[in-house]
């Protein structure tokens, strides 16, 4: 159940504020064309919201790649 | 599944940190956080008498009133941004030994990277002198913290009692 706890390592933690920070001037742009072409500014929205979601699935849950590189902390003490 | 949560690795160890040299001796100065609750004060009140005042009279009276009120929170503001900015920094302790002949200042800083350094600046001033000097020590997270995201007290007396003992017993 780690997909609803979201803990991942520090290395996915950087690769995931990337996608997140790519994804969203990505989304941006392909609105503010897409809208520019069609002359319709609802679609430049419909863009927008769609990419954002798919990047929102991409960097939201803690995926299996995001685990790659765990650190060896030290030992619990019970 | 462990945790890794920089927020949390620092606020522990700075806790931990302040512990350790509480139980030593030293006197920690609030010095620096009773300013920034001062200049927080000076915005919360300026605001509430605004707010009141508005609440019971008219605006069109109270023009001049709001203005001073207005130019009292603004700088306060100021001030508060500048204290937090400049001067509190990351700072996490300030402290006098027992004796009295030595002050310290200890800053933390622990940025997100693949293998993340807890950065620790202790800055060492011996009685009345001007000059401080500062020691700089880097512990890799991964030394100090264990799986549950608790600091270990072995690990962690190991690496500030080595720093102790470098930098403020020679002093």
């Amino acid at each position: 159940m780690n997909y609803l706890e979201g803990k991942i390592d520090f290395h996915g933690q950087i690769r995931c504020s990337k996608y997140m920070n790519y994804g969203i001037l990505t989304s941006g742009v392909a609105a503010y064309i897409a809208g520019w072409l069609a002359h319709d500014s609802f679609l430049s929205i419909k863009v927008f919201l769609i990419l954002s979601i798919i990047a929102g699935i991409i960097c939201i849950p803690a995926w299996p790649m995001y685990n790659r590189k765990p650190l060896q902390f030290q030992k619990t003490k019970n | 599944m462990s945790k890794y949560n920089i927020q949390e690795f620092k606020s522990n160890f700075d806790t931990a940190f302040i512990e350790f040299f509480n139980k030593k001796g030293y006197k920690q100065s609030y010095f620096v956080d009773n300013i920034r609750f001062l200049f927080g004060f000076g915005c919360v009140i300026p605001a509430a008498i605004a707010f009141g005042l508005e609440h019971f009279h008219d605006f069109s009276k109270l023009k001049e009133h709001l203005l001073c009120l207005l130019l009292v929170y603004f700088t306060f503001s100021g001030l508060l941004t500048w204290w937090i900015s400049f001067v509190k920094r990351n700072r996490i302790y300030m402290g006098t030994s027992p004796d009295q002949k030595l002050s310290i200042d200890a800053e933390t800083t622990l940025p997100l990277k693949h293998n993340p350094h807890l950065d620790l600046t202790l800055r060492i001033k011996r009685g009345k002198q001007p000059t401080t000097i500062a020691h700089k020590l880097s512990i890799p997270v991964a030394d100090i913290f264990d799986q549950e995201g608790q600091i270990s007290q072995d690990a962690f007396s190991k690496h500030i009692s080595s720093l102790c003992r470098s930098c403020i017993d020679k002093e």
